[in-house]
């Protein structure tokens, strides 16, 4: 978190943001266990665990479970399902040794240059409409959206002041509420962030649908201690 | 690390250093060493604290799936066959059949022992064939344990059971006329 | 739609009961070698597969990520899959997904175990398998599953033990020759099994095959550009798996239906449709001698109960007719787990390719079939390699 605040000049109050954010936004989600309305305030008077890490800033763990039956396209128009394509995804690992390892999150930029490919994805910030990115740290969103190509290094720290990352806004992220809305899936992580990009997708998101959604993207981190990620992208 | 002899075919050769306990135990090679200390508290689920609750009140129960026409025991919530909820709560009997055993010589932690231990699966009575599950054997010799046999179950008295499978002591053998 | 799929590198460490190297360096061997034998570097990889059963082994939790630099992994898309034992063949399967998939062309698959770390006996972590509600509180000991699992074979196809340790002889007799092997055995006789200690009726001493360190990597590369490496491809020619309820209590013990079930999907994407005639060998998951038996009637190679009699008649003999075990199985080479995958598939490959050394199967071998055996005795995994 360090790294990241110091290199895109991101400061720990726009880190609060996503909390608050993230919080709120699960209050539309039926399945989430944290939500809440709180402010930049109740973040930054939480005790420091481990600085510039507070509290707050941390997603707590929930217990669940997420189901997917995929389908060949045949077999899936014959059931008679609602067509949501998963389109392109992609996957990668850094090394295991923290000594060595970049702290730039390559794992999510390599995988999403994967996915992307897979999807003939070619200016990513304009052909998706939703974004679902790994927030067990309030950092990591912003971390990650940068990675996988949404804005530029320092750019993502604006788009969420100006209010880009809204369920309203040109970028909504996270509005199922994320790890820090919903809670640390841990290894389910990737299938909650996927789960909520298809259910957007068929238009099932209820109070927090994202309008004409078409194209999203889901990202996982594989959490501490890895430099393991996913990404994967579906559309209609 | 590779080791140089080479041999006819493929793996060529078989890279790889070995070493002993002894040389672990005598610090002959450099390790580290750890012990974890994790405890867990595991929730049992709907179907499996019923099962316990039973074993505490003496009785052991099985559960139906009316799909498959069968009924379980150990009890579950839902039917791994055709992944369907499962239906009633069955009494059954504390007799069965022994389907397989064993006579370990060994105990748990793997150390030899002079008097066996005999264990092995049992069918529940009143539950469909061939369902039943681990416990031990008692009140008979090791050469009297044999596939096929009937027995019952002997239970630890009232006040001293705690809804667990150890509620049965073991399985004896089941004389002619014992119900 | 399904790419065709080669195998152009195999390699294989030593197996012991501890060996110095870390899990890192074990992968780094194996990984190597294999390399080495498809003549392609680190940049030629394009995705890898780790196989490495319980973190409990390692007392490393995660322990695919930290395995993953010896692995070649490192800057690539890597996952590590674990279904217990059945993970020698499985991750050669994953490895299989990514190149028939096209998503890859080049996948190198590692299989990597290190059960001397447990101290002082990986038993202490094999406890954990248990169901915590019904069989932990009796305190189990693993072996008494297979004794169990043993005595129904025996009990309903009437099995005499000499058939069984028959098996355990022909394998360690095998196992001279491989470089790699724990426990080969020139001498060894039906005697010696009957004789060696009771453990937990009907297992005796002799019957078990050994915790060992070890790793195994095998390279599988798309058909389409399999002529850069070789003029003489090894194929896949089917895949198979299949779980059981883990319900053990629950099931017949004395055929495994899983593996007939894997068999099944594997034969029929082979295009077997008689497998005593369509296969020319085959590498049966072997921890317990008994178990060739078992797997061999769950492979469908012969009739329920008539595996023994097969074995008796010397036909899975190195130079019998349906060779059984010739890389010396576990029983011979050593069972470090997932790295088993060294005799199940790794040998299948190599000796198809002919260059099985001192273990080379007589004639012309066509078609061979490795299958592993995993979890609380329920998962199968079977994999068919053929010559072209």
């Amino acid at each position: 978190m360090q790294h990241y605040l110091k290199k895109t000049n991101t400061t720990e109050e726009q880190c609060a943001s996503v909390v608050v954010k993230n919080k709120k936004n699960a209050f539309a989600n039926p399945y989430a266990d944290y939500e809440a309305k709180i402010t930049i305030e109740d973040v930054m008077c939480s005790e420091y665990l481990f600085k510039p890490m507070k509290r707050l800033d941390i997603s707590s763990n929930v217990d669940g479970a997420v189901c997917f039956v995929l389908a060949d396209e045949e077999t899936a128009r014959n059931l008679g399902a609602d067509l949501i394509y998963l389109s392109g995804f992609g996957w990668s690992s850094e090394t295991p040794w923290l000594s060595t390892r970049g702290m730039d999150a390559s794992y999510a930029t390599k995988a999403a240059k994967m996915a992307y490919k897979m999807a003939g994805i070619t200016e990513p910030r304009k052909e998706i409409d939703i974004v679902e990115v790994d927030d067990r740290f309030s950092y990591k969103e912003l971390q990650h959206l940068e990675a996988i190509g949404m804005a530029k290094p320092g750019e993502a720290a604006k788009l969420l002041e100006e209010g880009e990352l809204d369920v309203k806004g040109s970028l909504p992220t996270n509005v199922s509420g994320g790890s820090l809305g919903v809670g640390n899936c841990l290894e389910a992580t990737g299938l909650q962030k996927s789960l909520e990009i298809v259910t957007q997708l068929r238009g099932h998101a209820g109070k927090r649908q994202v309008p004409n959604a078409k194209v999203g993207i889901a990202q996982a981190w594989r959490g501490i201690p890895s430099g393991s990620g996913a990404v994967a992208i579906f559309g209609r | 690390m590779a080791e140089e002899k080479k041999y006819e075919g493929y793996p060529k050769y078989a890279p790889g250093t070995h070493v002993s306990t002894k040389d672990i135990t005598e610090r002959k090679i450099t390790y580290t060493w750890w012990e974890p200390e994790v405890q867990y508290a595991w929730s049992l689920g709907p179907a499996m604290s019923r099962f316990l609750q039973e074993l505490k009140a003496g009785k052991i129960v099985g559960k139906t799936c009316n799909k498959c026409d069968r009924v379980i025991v150990p009890p579950r919530m839902f039917c791994e066959y055709c992944f369907g909820p499962t239906g009633e709560w069955v009494d059954l009997k504390d007799t069965g059949t022994v389907e397989t055993y064993s006579i370990s010589y060994l105990d748990p932690d793997a150390r030899r022992i002079e008097e066996p231990i005999l264990i092995g699966v049992i069918s529940i009575d009143g539950a469909s064939p061939q369902h039943g599950f681990m416990h031990y054997f008692g009140e008979m010799k090791p050469e009297e344990l044999k596939i096929g046999m009937k027995v019952k179950a002997v239970w630890k008295p009232e006040n001293e059971r705690e809804g667990s499978i150890t509620d049965i002591k073991y399985f004896k053998p089941l004389k002619g006329g014992e119900e | 739609m399904k790419k065709e799929v080669a195998v152009i590198g195999a390699g294989m460490t030593l197996f012991r009961r501890r060996l110095k190297e870390t899990g890192k360096e074990l992968s780094y061997l194996a990984a190597k070698m294999a390399m080495e034998e498809a003549g392609i570097e680190k940049s030629d990889i394009d995705m890898v597969v780790m196989g490495s059963a319980p973190d409990a082994f390692d007392g490393i939790h995660m322990k695919g990520e930290n395995l993953l630099d010896g692995a070649a992994g490192v800057g690539k898309p890597y996952v590590r899959v674990f279904n217990g034992g059945g993970t020698g063949v499985f991750g050669p399967i994953a490895g299989w997904w990514h190149v028939a998939s096209g998503v890859a062309d080049v996948c190198l698959v590692v299989c990597e175990e290190k059960m001397g770390s447990c101290f002082p006996h990986p038993q202490t972590a094999f406890r954990h398998i248990w169901d915590p509600i019904l069989d932990r509180p009796l305190n189990p000991n693993l072996v008494w599953l297979f004794a169990m699992e043993m005595n129904r074979y025996m009990t309903v196809y009437n099995i005499k033990k000499e058939d069984i340790a028959r098996v355990a002889v022909k394998n360690k007799r095998n196992a001279v020759g491989h470089p790699c092997a724990q426990l080969a055995d020139p001498n060894i006789t039906i005697e010696d099994v009957l004789n060696s200690e009771m453990m937990a009726w009907p297992v005796q001493r002799l019957d078990i095959s050994p915790p060992s360190d070890g790793a195994a990597a095998l390279i599988f590369c798309n058909k389409d550009k399999v002529r850069q490496f070789t003029d003489d491809p090894i194929s896949v020619a089917g895949v198979g798996w299949n779980i059981d309820s883990t319900m053990w209590t629950n099931r017949d013990l004395c055929f495994p239906r899983y593996v007939a079930n894997a068999a099944k999907m594997a034969y029929k994407m082979a295009g077997i449709t008689d497998p005593p005639k369509g296969i020319d060998f085959a590498e049966p998951y072997d921890p317990f001698d008994y178990k060739e038996l078992h797997h061999m009637e769950g492979l469908l190679l012969c009739g329920k109960g008539e595996a023994p009699i097969l074995t008796r008649e010397g036909v899975t003999q190195r130079d019998g007719n349906l060779p059984i075990c010739p890389s010396g199985g576990l029983l011979g080479v050593g069972n470090p787990i997932a790295a088993t995958m060294g005799q199940k598939v790794c040998e299948v490959y190599w000796q198809l390719a002919g260059k099985a050394g001192k273990r080379q199967i007589p004639g012309d071998p066509q078609l061979g079939v490795g299958q592993a055996w995993g979890d609380i005795m329920q998962m199968a995994t079977v994999m068919a390699l053929r010559r072209g």
